[in-house]
């Protein structure tokens, strides 16, 4: 039977999907006899879930506004070093 | 992907520049939002790259090892009460981004791409520059070690 060890190394594969046929019969065999490595990729899954989650934490209103005002800056910089090409007028 | 708030504004203010300045370049039918991630994630990289070098740390391989007749030393906690929680501003959300600051860059923008932004493995090895085999190594290293600071952070409530 499958060690533990190579169990747990399959769980990328087997969440990408991308676990062979035979990779696949191996990893559910180990499981339906493992109760510890069934219940760590329950925990491996619920990770990936929670980094996630964790991740996308909401942007504080203070920062988007920095960056609103920063951006503002640049456009005005950049727009004012750029040349003019057509001779009319700047379009920002 | 970048560590710091200061770093992360210019980030954005970088990505908005450039989408405007690419706006010629955005294909109608290809979804925005996805052009838009794409735009940030190479001002992420391209910041990573910049940025002066950081000591390489190398990852510990956080699974369980198996010994002559023994694999699993330890119980495997359940990770299911943390997820019903909302992890925007409470503690184990925070723990969580405190733990993914810490990975070294190479690992954390492997993360960031693959679990945050859903990217295929196929774009993350593209954008990296690396082989699918190097990233898959360092996705599972990145993943195990999350797993196991979340684990030991529930273990510590108990
Ligand atoms: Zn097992």
């Amino acid at each position: 039977m499958l060690r533990c060890d190579a169990a747990v190394d399959m769980l990328l594969d087997a969440h990408d999907g991308t676990l062979s046929s035979q990779g696949r019969q191996a990893l559910k065999g180990h499981l339906s006899q493992c109760p510890s490595c069934t219940a760590f990729q329950r925990s491996y899954e619920h990770s990936i879930t929670l980094t996630a989650q964790a991740l996308a934490v909401k942007l504080p209103t203070q920062v988007s506004a920095r960056i609103y005002t920063g951006m503002t800056q640049r456009f005005r910089r950049e727009c004012a070093q750029s040349p003019r090409t057509d001779g009319g007028s700047r379009s920002c | 992907m970048v560590r710091s708030e200061a770093e992360a504004q210019d980030v954005v203010q970088e990505t908005f520049m450039s989408a405007f300045r690419k706006l010629d370049s955005y294909r109608a039918e290809a979804p925005f939002r996805g052009w838009l991630f794409r735009i940030a994630s190479n001002a992420s990289l391209m910041r990573l790259r910049t940025r002066r070098r950081r000591p390489e740390v190398s990852m510990v391989l956080r699974r369980p090892s198996c010994s002559e007749d023994d694999c699993h030393q330890r119980p495997v906690v359940d990770l299911r009460p943390l997820v019903s929680k909302s992890l925007e501003d409470e503690e184990p959300g925070e723990r969580l981004r405190r733990s993914t600051d810490a990975l070294p860059d190479k690992y954390r923008s492997v993360l960031v791409l693959s679990d945050f932004d859903h990217r295929a493995m196929k774009e993350i090895e593209e954008e990296l520059g690396l082989s699918v085999s190097a990233v898959k190594t360092r996705l599972h290293r990145t993943r195990l070690s999350i797993r196991k600071d979340l684990e030991g952070y529930l273990a510590g409530q108990v």
